[in-house]
């Protein structure tokens, strides 16, 4: 049961923040990935919620465009070099 | 196309004599959930992925290779290796645990492939472990603005309520579950649920002010 004292928090945000905790159902999930898919802000909040995590958890860096350099080289099909 | 969740389901609907199918209400493994995605062809399950692995693939990188340039370079290969690698994980898997171990090795690689130029190197006078460099990141400017934001981050969990800051630290640094959680402290499960949420919230809505300028650069 809920603390009633508290009041209720964000749809959204509780539900990016279950999201990174496993803790939604499959249907619940399916969901969530259909708004990221096209809403940047809930793909921004589910960028924060995971750097909040790995900051308290002691993994400290910034994005700053990383994702998304990795990303570009997916989308342009990089093979990796076999290190 | 999305493959049957199969992984980490607490409750199954069973048929008398079919197979089981999974009850789409109760949790999954999100990890599994992207990763079956991903390897069907989801692109944003894969940027998921990313999103949530990417700091611990490059400190896996970082505690054997000290570059950060290096770094950058072998955490993209590391995300290649798992794109093109998706098929073999198993869904009884534990994500996390199977892209470490290919970064690890493909750090170790790495040092034995003799490219390893850059890792004879000392460390550098004001070196901060503690907050992992990337190619861009090297500035001084973004690396005071690192330095705020991660202070900013610690101040605002030491000024937590203490059952939040405790459910927090308990999940994220321990990595314990709501139930286990819920156990230890002798509160509800969804008391805890809120009080991580809250947590989270309070660390995010205060960093906002400091991330909004950077929006272009993330995903």
């Amino acid at each position: 049961m809920t603390d009633p004292a508290l009041p209720a928090p964000p749809a959204l945000a509780t539900q990016l923040s279950r999201f990174l905790d496993s803790d939604l159902s499959a249907d619940e999930c399916s969901v969530l990935l259909e708004r990221m898919r096209s809403d940047p802000e809930a793909r921004d909040q589910l960028t924060v919620l995971q750097l909040v995590r790995d900051a308290v958890a002691g993994v400290r860096a910034l994005d700053d465009g990383f994702t998304l350099r990795i990303l570009q080289r997916i989308e342009r099909g990089d093979r990796p070099r076999g290190l | 196309m999305t493959a049957p969740y199969t992984a980490r389901v607490t409750a199954s609907h069973s048929a008398p004599n079919g197979p089981v199918a999974p009850d789409a209400s109760v949790a999954v493994d999100a990890d599994v959930l992207l990763a079956q995605r991903a390897a069907g062809g989801d692109a944003l399950a894969f940027e998921v992925l990313v999103v949530k692995y990417q700091r611990r693939v490059a400190a896996a990188i970082r505690s054997l290779v000290r570059d950060a340039s290096i770094t950058e370079e072998l955490t993209q290969e590391v995300f290649l290796r798992v794109h093109g690698a998706l098929a073999d994980f198993s869904a009884d898997g534990n994500f996390r645990a199977w892209i470490v171990t290919i970064a690890r090795n493909t750090a170790s690689s790495y040092l034995r492939s003799g490219q390893n130029r850059f890792d004879d190197r000392p460390a550098e006078a004001g070196d901060d472990d503690r907050i992992i460099p990337l190619r861009h990141a090297g500035s001084a400017e973004d690396e005071a603005a690192a330095r705020q934001l991660f202070e900013l981050i610690d101040r605002t969990i030491a000024e937590l309520p203490p059952d939040q800051r405790t459910a927090l630290l308990m999940r994220e640094i321990d990595d314990l579950d709501y139930r286990a959680i819920s156990a230890a402290l002798g509160k509800p499960v969804n008391t805890v649920k809120s009080h991580i949420f809250r947590a989270r919230e309070a660390v995010a809505a205060r960093i906002h002010p400091l991330l909004a300028p950077t929006r272009s650069r993330r995903w």
